[in-house]
């Protein structure tokens, strides 16, 4: 337990100390001087934690873009299959006679889907715009 | 405190770290400056100089050292360098520079009539007495801190203390220091 004198003592050198800090202003003044400097080079570390951010970034836009395929794909299969329902006889008897008998209706009933969905394809293309960017200019 | 700053540091936010150790720090790097320089512009150019430092030098903290020695370690190495070009082969316990000591006391706000001696008595300590009674007196920190600041043995800085102690209760005298109680 200290004595009274060093009590007083400890409470004269606390309230001496106390009010030792910067100026007002510190803080702007530095922020100054570092908005001067610009932004530090990042380290290893920090350029590999950039590097998987973007790169996760990448992978989730492509699986965007492959969903976005795959159903673009699946609705032109569909969609060929229902125009071979619907009209696949009557088109082909129409290409057997155009293309007289050296092809054979199936023959000629693929490249009219063929050719559908090459044309389908194309439109989807058009309208769907190009690619978006994955990485910055 | 300094998990945050590292993890943001890490997670590739140096602006984030910088901000959060600028507010942990700032008090801590100018007292660490002051400790040495005895002069409140000059620790604050210097604490100035430490903060700039860091930032240009965030890239380079790989962790395995503690955040808080690495930034002592620069604040002590810039305090002594302006100390040094300052005032050559100079120390606070020379007359010349207890007399600017004491001239700056003179500029201090907070010091009032009464603590003046005192004031002038912490000012004559012997240098490694004196940053130890600012450091450890600034903030009430531990002991364990302050050694970390200077960069001693929390042992040392207990002896420090204890003799800066027994040396300012002698300089004062028991009638000041018992003040209402000797009377």
């Amino acid at each position: 337990m200290n004595s009274p004198g060093e009590q007083r003592l400890e409470h004269r050198l606390r309230r001496l100390h106390a009010g030792l800090d910067a100026a007002p202003g510190f803080e702007a003044r530095l922020a100054a001087r570092i908005a001067a400097l610009g932004a530090p080079a990042a380290s290893p570390a920090q350029q590999r934690a950039r590097a998987d951010a973007l790169r996760r970034e990448c992978e989730a836009a492509l699986r965007g873009r492959l969903w976005n395929t795959l159903g673009a794909a699946l609705a032109l299969a569909l969609g060929a299959v229902l125009m071979a329902q619907l009209f696949g006889a009557t088109l082909a008897q129409q290409l057997q006679v155009l293309l007289g008998s050296a092809y054979s209706p199936a023959l000629s009933l693929g490249t009219c889907i063929a050719v559908v969905g090459a044309g389908a394809f194309l439109a989807y293309r058009s309208w769907s715009g190009p690619a978006p960017r994955l990485l910055p200019a | 405190m300094d998990a945050a700053i590292v993890e943001a540091l890490t997670a590739g936010r140096p602006e984030a770290a910088f901000e959060a150790l600028v507010g942990a720090y700032r008090r801590r790097v100018f007292g660490l400056a002051y400790s040495i320089l005895r002069e409140r512009a000059a620790a604050e150019d210097v604490a100035q100089e430490v903060f700039v430092k860091l930032w240009k030098s965030l890239d380079s903290y790989d962790g395995r050292a503690r955040l808080s020695t690495w930034i002592y370690a620069i604040t002590r190495n810039a305090a002594i360098s302006a100390h040094r070009a300052r005032r050559p082969a100079s120390s606070l316990s020379d007359p010349g520079t207890l007399a600017e000591a004491e001239g700056a006391s003179a500029v201090e706000d907070r010091v009032g009539a009464d603590d003046e001696r005192l004031w002038r008595a912490v000012g004559a300590l012997p240098e490694a007495q004196r940053r130890a009674v600012t450091l450890y007196y600034q903030d009430e920190r531990p002991v364990e801190e302050v050694a970390e600041m200077l960069g001693m043995p929390a042992n040392t800085v207990k002896t420090h203390l204890h003799r800066a102690r027994a040396r300012l209760a002698k300089e004062l005298g028991a009638a000041e220091l018992h003040g209402e109680d000797a009377a």
